[in-house]
């Protein structure tokens, strides 16, 4: 069982499902981007999973918490940014950090070398005395996340947390959750703006309706969606015999060819293009690019939506 | 104290040098002019005679300064802080912190209150010093202090209570407001005057039961246990957010807490013979009858479940019984009926003690019943279609003023005092005089008349809850 594992957690407001009996497993150290159109179920999960609100059914268990009978634990487990939040307005940054940290009951010891360190994460160091009040947008974000850092939870729910943000902004939040990932934290973090998870999580887990439609390493939902990895082939010369060579190769499927350039899909052996490779080249063909083709979450998501329309219709 | 994480974060904002200053000197300059007022009155006017009369009204004054610190500012502290948190939108790290319900109501009791809360300690020595000077009696003192903290703690915990009752949106106050005005300080400055005065309200003694006690006492030992209950209502609101401010056993609790504690006053007035003659008109069994129906119309209130729970309870129930049963056993209906059994079964047997007319009091229970299933049927009504439409309580409430008042205008209006028995308000005002069941009995089908449509339409969305429940597993698959 994962560091995060819901079972059949549910949500209703009225007649209204909002989220469907989601079973979600993720493992320590994964960044799991949870992505969806607007109405999903994101928020509605992730505010259950923070403890904020009550699930109607199911449970979820946190770092062996469950989430229904130990919820002062789940919150010491976990961090979590809402979407849409502000901070107290009437203390300086340096003292709702302190306030944060003492109530997380981080040692005393450290705890100014942790506010100092959190503040010099998200640069907003030369803020410390400040009060919050004259924070812009972006600064509060960024607090938002030193005030999960302080306390350094090793689980972070992250709800949109690029949202209203400008693009230099963005950048900032972007670099500071990379490297939160390379720390080895667990984060789930929800977006529809797809390009703002791309090349930073590791899974994806895709809610439509209130259901979890898909869940999984990034790679292999792209592989159980196109079925097959896609591969870019660049010969120097003999493009003709190239292309004859690879259309008789028994796994691969040549789909474009264009100024010796081929694009060839595979059935799942990843030692199909390692064999094609050496075939080229025993046959004289000068292979000068080979690289697998990347599928960008958007893409991801809208071939996801695209097959269950169809299986709905 | 400061291991409250909540008084930490108050003492930062409240503590800052230049707002000490203001609030200091603020405090400073008030205490000064009373001083300085009232020593020239003593010196230079004939309002005081002796120095006992000085520090007589200078005790007063810090009194009432004690009142207005304790009282009014403090609660109105409280009762803003959770509004405040909404509206700054830093609520969810309020809900998310990872510490008990209790550390959270004392944290803002206390943290929100920090200033005022040295400041009460200043005059409160200043209080004790004048109370001593005056020779006021020692018993006298630790009275009006035990009364002044115990309202303090109920007004302060009902105040926070009020800022939590709605989560949604920050609205005015109206409960502390209401409080506050129930509390008010004519009565309070009146009998403060009168015991300095007198200066034997200590030894004034009732009953509890069998015991004797000072009435201070008593007054602040019930407003002591209003205050735990204002308490356990704000843990409940701090732990179970979306749920109803009473369990079903906590409603059912809360009544015998109340029906008991209303006994321990009457106890002596309803067994007594030399006191019971004391009272012809009304007879004290009367008013204790009366006085113990006021929760039945306040409990279902803070224990009402939603549609919504109604719908899922329909997932997660476990009972077996046919559908408008099981629905009616989950109900607020079902809850308001216990809640007057309990209520009938306790006064019933009192009269049978008390040797009051059994036979009268019995069938106007039964009278008053079916006034109260009005009542609570349209305060169901209320839960089951707020949904489809939000200003359906205007039309409900609209339906209740009727109810109440029309029967009383029509019976002025004819100068026919039967027509107000229409009126629940006008039956209980008449008990005394109309104790015959021939004369109640067109009342009561009277309330059934207007129980039947309330009933159909309460039925019909009964058996609609489950439809609904279909409808969401069939749709979600």
């Amino acid at each position: 069982m994962g560091v995060v594992s819901t079972q059949s957690l549910r949500k209703e407001f009225s007649s209204l499902v909002a989220v469907n009996d989601v079973n979600l497993d993720i493992e320590r150290g994964q960044v799991v981007g949870l992505i969806g159109p607007n109405g999903a179920g994101k928020t509605t999960l992730l505010r259950m999973l923070s403890t904020v609100l009550p699930p109607t059914d199911g449970t979820a268990i946190i770092s062996n918490c469950d989430l229904r009978k130990d919820i002062l634990e789940v919150r010491r487990e976990i961090g979590y940014l809402p979407d849409f939040f502000n901070l107290y307005n009437d203390l300086t940054l340096t003292e709702c950090l302190d306030f944060i940290a003492h109530a997380y009951c981080v040692p005393k010891e450290s705890i100014s070398e942790k506010i100092r360190e959190s503040l010099v994460y998200v640069d907003l160091y030369s803020k410390k005395d400040s009060l919050i009040r004259h924070l812009s947008r972006g600064m509060i974000q960024r607090l938002g996340l030193a005030t999960l850092l302080v306390r350094d939870p090793d689980i972070l729910f992250l709800d949109e947390p690029a949202s209203g943000l400008d693009p230099m902004a963005r950048i900032q939040l972007r670099d500071i959750l990379k490297r939160l990932s390379d720390e080895g934290k667990t984060i789930l973090i929800s977006s529809h703006i797809l390009t703002e998870l791309s090349g930073f999580c590791s899974h994806i887990a895709i809610m439509n309706q209130g259901k979890l439609v898909m869940q999984g390493d990034v790679k292999q939902i792209e592989r159980e969606i196109t079925g097959v990895g896609k591969f870019t082939i660049k010969v120097l010369r003999d493009s003709e015999k190239a292309e004859n060579l690879i259309r008789e190769f028994p796994t691969a499927t040549l789909e474009k060819n264009h100024d010796s350039t081929f694009e060839v899909s595979f059935a799942d052996d990843p030692m199909a293009i390692a064999e094609l490779n050496a075939h080229l080249v025993k046959n004289n063909i000068c292979v000068i690019h080979l690289s697998e083709q990347k599928t960008n979450l958007e893409d991801l998501f809208m071939e996801i939506s695209r097959e269950k329309n169809l299986q709905i219709s | 104290m400061t291991a409250n994480p909540l008084i930490r974060r108050y003492r930062f904002s409240q503590f800052r040098p230049q707002q000490l200053v203001i609030f200091g000197v603020l405090y400073g300059c008030v205490l000064s002019l009373l001083l300085f007022i009232n020593i020239s009155i003593y010196r230079f006017g004939d309002a005081f005679n002796s120095s006992n009369t000085l520090y007589d009204s200078l005790f007063i004054q810090f009194t009432i300064m004690q009142i207005l610190m304790m009282w009014l500012l403090m609660p109105m502290n409280c009762s803003s802080a959770i509004q405040k948190e909404i509206s700054e939108k830093s609520f969810d790290f309020f809900r998310m912190l990872p510490i008990p319900a209790y550390h959270k109501a004392t944290g803002i009791l206390v943290g929100r209150n920090l200033f005022n809360l040295i400041i009460a300690g200043i005059n409160f020595i200043f209080c004790v010093v004048f109370g001593i000077l005056a020779e006021l009696p020692p018993a006298l003192l630790i009275q009006l202090l035990l009364l002044l903290i115990c309202f303090s703690l109920a007004l302060n915990f009902a105040s926070l209570l009020s800022s939590i009752l709605s989560f949604k949106k920050a609205r005015s106050n109206v409960l502390a407001l209401v409080l506050l005005a129930i509390f008010g300080f004519g009565p309070v400055m009146g009998g403060l005057f009168e015991a300095v005065d007198n200066g034997d309200i200590q030894a004034f003694k009732v009953h509890f039961i069998t015991i004797e006690v000072p009435i201070l006492y008593l007054i602040s030992a019930y407003v002591l246990v209003a205050a735990v209950w204002f308490f356990v209502g704000v843990l409940r609101r701090f732990s179970f957010e979306y749920q109803s401010l009473c369990s079903r056993k906590g409603a059912i609790f809360l009544m015998i807490t109340y029906l008991f504690l209303l006994y321990g006053i009457f106890h002596h007035f309803l067994f007594d013979a030399s006191e019971l003659a004391r009272y012809h008109q009304p007879e004290p069994f009367y008013i204790f009858y009366i006085l113990g129906l006021f929760p039945l119309a306040l409990i279902p209130l803070f224990s009402m479940r939603t549609f919504d729970q109604y719908v899922e309870i329909t997932r997660t129930s476990k009972c077996q019984n046919g559908l408008l049963l099981r629905q009616f056993l989950h109900s607020n209906l079902f809850l308001g009926i216990i809640l007057f059994a309990l209520w009938a079964l306790v006064m019933n047997v009192l009269c049978v003690l008390t040797k009051n007319p059994v036979f009268e009091y019995a069938t106007f229970s039964l009278l008053l019943l079916t006034c109260y299933l009005v009542v609570v049927c349209l305060v169901e009504l209320y839960t089951l279609y707020v949904s489809e439409s939000g200003k359906i309580g205007y039309l409900l409430g609209f339906i209740a003023g009727l109810y109440f008042i029309l029967p009383l205008i029509f019976s002025a209006i004819f100068e026919n005092d039967y027509v107000a028995l229409f009126s629940p308000f006008g039956l209980i005002a008449q008990f005394g005089d109309r104790m015959s069941p021939i004369e109640w009995f067109p009342v009561v089908v009277w309330n059934m008349v207007i129980l039947l449509p309330l009933g159909l339409l309460v039925g019909r969305k009964y058996l609609q809850i489950d439809r609904v429940r279909s409808e969401i597993e069939t749709s979600n698959g």
